[in-house]
């Protein structure tokens, strides 16, 4: 009986302890570990990425190893969303005070009445594309009636294809449509599905070729669809009015980070890869090729101009998307690529 | 001495059995790949899966630590957090009643269609994956706990009262105990729970570490080789977690014990 | 076993119902003007259809379920004043898993005792062990018993109280037949031993089973289905001390027939 009792009583002080240890914890996590003194001046700020890093952040994960950003006074820490589309509400919502998302995010985005500007464009065209693959004999969109496409779930995605279908001749009603997620190359390698929409060509395009399984890319500005802004840069819109020093370092270093990128394209792959370990080299200096030329802008790198955005705005509209056109001044901004620093 | 060595040989053939079994499935595994039955792009074979354990063994080997820890800090909250409410629950009972037919409810919300209007409050880090997994894992071990104090309750409870017990003896002898005994006889489906709360946290919360990111940016780099070596892992971390509260039961609570039969 | 008077019935119900308030079906008679009286050291089967109200009316004796109407007494002593009087076995044997079986057989004494002096409960618990073949599994725990076991233990636990009255919940329905045998016989002699040193208890115990009762019970209290009265009291003639023979004989095969015909 004493032992049961000794055993009551070592229950109860695990719990007490259990209790304590829980709690302790919720105080402290959450804080980033204690940096060493010499840094303790830098700003931290976040980053909400669209994905997992690859070839467009390189721009940002160069800056941030060459150091540009402690020069501006900055730590900048990069995290993944849970989803593509969580990336504009988080950044509204004050959880990270930059995120990389979408033209059509961001116009949705201000529909709905959330205070996000676009600050730079990280990319000048679109990445999104429909693929077949070149063994079904699908060369050319105009051949995609009567077949199943897998598509991400994303509306926009499915706004893109219908448009490419309508401005190439294809009823789309001929067209089935299923919901792969982005899951979209296992399918198209295994035949469920005719076509995707949705897959970058940069990605899923240069991943299928190496696997061997050769495909037709229709580039969505080749065939009707305005040529957009693939990836934007967005923060709050009060943010940016209270603290434009912090936009205009933050775009200052990437910009510098950029021009890194450009003249050294093998260090800012081993860059990457030091933070996405499971890309390869060859896959990742494919993309990063690919993608640096599309990184040109007319008026500098990264700025933006507001034709693009009326013409997103309208296509929206058009399509069905859009109910109601915000103003494109509340979109994009290029004011802190300039000013005092 | 008989006893002693038919022990030792009944052991042996405890572990032998399985350890076959488990060779033989893997070397089925490998066939089925090698000779392509299986897609290869869709299943690693299990050479392959090894060798991505290995290619990736710094990075994996950080993403086990904090995967581990995870699961250990969110049990230890769980186990406190549930220990609480169920004994709240238990003591109020029917003035609580409104409360915990709220927490069934509750229970049934999908924790990763929320998670990210949540995370409008919480961003990322420790706390967020934390509390991620005690959301994942507090109802359904409250719910389990309480259900099977209502279980075990009634005759118990009518026992104690034919004795005339008083109610501090009922609370000492009966009450506490039982949701203590609870608590640790569900204490294998709380890990569980809690392992997978961690995984779903680190796929939904930001931080680029830990085995369900590796899981999930693995599968957006296509290379199931490293999903499928991050599962195993996960695999490692269940049976080191499950023998830890084995040995722990056995210190705590010589009842749980096997039976002998 | 404690202070009784000798002539006062052990159990006295009168007039005694009990409604149950279902959840939004309105309520339900469960038990419906039952009166009737058990003599001390009488054992009394209560038999009948299953959900009529059996082991609600035991409850009700035990004095762990409140009643509606109607007076309840136990050797004279009514409400809070009763409890304790009743050693209850619940179908389930309501140990606690976390305690030994000894432990669990103790647990009527540590809950009890500290008001009635008992001497040497541990050899007494022993004893009883010993008695009912549980020696050799007192040090385990009731996951790791057979549900005989575990019975025989919330028997022993019973005994070990100061209750004068025994309350059996169909105390051998979780329990293979051959067991069976055995726990009727200890049974048996507890009654019968009892009786020749003038201090047996006093049983009452629910079954299906006509058999058990017959065999066990000087009486057996038939009841109805929902809303409960008791159709009939059936006498069993059989004297003391009895033995399992008993199943055999024809008058025993008559009262069974009588039995079933009155389940209907």
């Amino acid at each position: 009986m004493r032992h049961r009792s000794k055993a009551m009583g070592s229950l109860l002080s695990l719990y007490v302890l259990l209790l304590g240890t829980g709690l302790l914890c919720a105080q402290n996590a959450g804080q980033p570990a204690a940096k060493p003194s010499a840094q303790a001046t830098l700003r931290e700020v976040r980053v909400r990425l669209d994905w997992t890093p690859w070839a467009p952040h390189a721009a940002l994960y160069a800056a941030e190893d060459q150091g540009y950003f402690k020069e501006v006074g900055l730590s900048v820490k990069m995290y993944v969303p849970p989803d593509p589309e969580s990336t504009i509400s988080l950044v509204a919502a004050g959880q990270d005070e930059f995120g990389i998302s979408y033209m059509t995010d961001a116009i949705l985005a201000r529909e709905q009445g959330l205070k996000v500007i676009s600050i730079a464009a990280l990319i000048a065209h679109p990445l999104n594309s429909i693929m077949t693959l070149k063994k079904s004999g699908i060369a050319e969109p105009s051949k995609l009636s009567k077949t199943t496409i897998g598509t991400t779930g994303v509306p926009s995605d499915q706004a893109f294809l219908e448009w490419v279908l309508k401005k190439n001749g294809v009823d789309k009603d001929t067209v089935r449509l299923v919901n792969l997620g982005f899951n979209l190359a296992p399918a198209l390698k295994s035949g469920n599905v005719d076509a995707i929409v949705g897959a970058y060509w940069p990605w899923e395009g240069i991943k299928l070729e190496e696997e061997q399984f050769p495909v037709n890319i229709f580039r969505l500005q080749d065939y009707g669809v305005p040529d957009y802004y693939e990836l934007v840069l967005v923060s709050r819109d009060d943010l940016v009015k209270q603290d434009p020093n912090l936009v205009r370092g933050f775009l200052k270093a990437i910009v510098r980070g950029q021009e890194f990128v450009q003249q050294n394209p093998a260090r800012a792959v081993d860059i990457l890869r030091r933070v996405s370990p499971d890309l390869d080299k060859e896959f990742l200096t494919a993309a990063v090729n690919a993608t640096v030329p599309l990184m040109q802008f007319p008026n500098g790198i990264f700025q933006q101009e507001s034709g693009k955005w009326s013409e997103m705005i309208q296509f929206m509209l058009t399509a069905g998307l859009l109910k109601k056109a915000p103003e494109v001044s509340t979109l994009f901004t290029n004011e802190y690529f300039r000013g005092p620093n | 001495m008989t006893t002693m060595r038919t022990s030792l040989q009944r052991n042996m053939k405890g572990w032998i059995q399985p350890f076959l079994l488990c060779f033989a499935l893997l070397a089925l595994w490998q066939l089925m790949v090698t000779g392509r039955v299986w897609d290869s792009t869709i299943v690693p074979s299990p050479i392959r899966t090894v060798a991505a354990a290995w290619e990736f063994r710094t990075v994996l080997a950080r993403d086990f630590v904090v995967t581990s820890a995870e699961v250990s800090l969110g049990f230890l909250v769980t186990v406190s957090a549930s220990l609480t409410a169920a004994i709240m629950l238990h003591l109020l009972k029917g003035r609580l009643r409104g409360f915990y037919g709220l927490l069934i409810v509750l229970q049934s919300v999908p924790l990763w269609a929320i998670a990210p209007v949540l995370f409008y409050w919480t961003g990322p880090g420790l706390t967020t994956r934390l509390l991620v997994i005690v959301l994942t894992a507090f109802f359904p071990v409250l719910v389990n706990t309480v259900e099977g104090l209502r279980r075990i309750d009634q005759e118990l409870s009518d026992v104690f009262d034919s004795m005339n017990a008083g109610v501090w003896q009922k609370l000492y002898r009966l009450e506490i105990p039982s949701v203590l005994y609870m608590v640790l006889a569900g204490s294998q489906v709380t890990l569980t729970m809690c392992l997978i709360g961690a995984v779903l946290a680190e796929m939904l919360v930001g931080d680029m570490v830990g085995l369900g990111y590796r899981i999930k940016a693995a599968n957006a780099h296509f290379r199931i080789d490293l999903v499928f070596a991050s599962v195993a892992l996960l695999g490692v971390i269940v049976a080191l977690f499950y023998s830890g509260l084995a040995l722990l039961a056995r210190r705590f609570d010589p009842s749980s014990s096997t039976k002998e039969s | 076993m404690i202070y009784s008077q000798h002539h006062e019935p052990a159990v006295a119900v009168r007039h005694v119902s009990k409604s149950f308030t279902g959840n939004g079906s309105g309520t339900s008679v469960i038990l419906d003007d039952l009166s009737f009286s058990i003599a001390q050291g009488e054992v009394i089967g209560l038999f009948g259809p299953s959900g009529c109200g059996k082991s609600t009316l035991l409850r009700i004796l035990c004095g762990v379920l409140p009643f509606d109407a109607g007076d309840v007494r136990i050797l004279g002593k009514r409400d809070l004043e009763r409890r304790g009087l009743v050693a209850y076995v619940p179908q389930r044997s309501g140990l606690l898993p976390w305690k030994t079986l000894k432990e669990n057989a103790m647990l009527g004494w540590m809950v009890m005792g500290r008001r009635v002096s008992s001497d040497r409960p541990a050899a007494q618990a022993d004893a009883l062990f010993e008695r009912f073949g549980l020696s050799s599994v007192a040090s385990r725990y009731p996951q790791q018993s057979s549900g005989g076991e575990r019975q025989r233990t919330a028997l022993v636990r019973a005994l070990l109280t100061p209750a004068p009255i025994l309350a059996l919940d169909e105390p051998v329905t979780a329990i293979d037949h051959i067991t069976r045998v055995g726990i009727y016989e200890e049974l048996l002699t507890i009654v019968q031993e009892g009786a020749a040193f003038g201090s047996s208890p006093t049983v009452v115990m629910i079954s299906h089973d006509p058999e058990e009762l017959i065999l066990l019970c000087d009486r057996i209290l038939v009841m109805s289905q929902r809303p409960s009265t008791i159709v009939a009291t059936v006498r069993i003639p059989f004297a003391r001390p009895r033995d399992a023979e008993i199943k055999f004989s024809p008058a025993f095969a008559e009262l069974k027939r009588a039995l079933w015909r009155l389940l209907r």
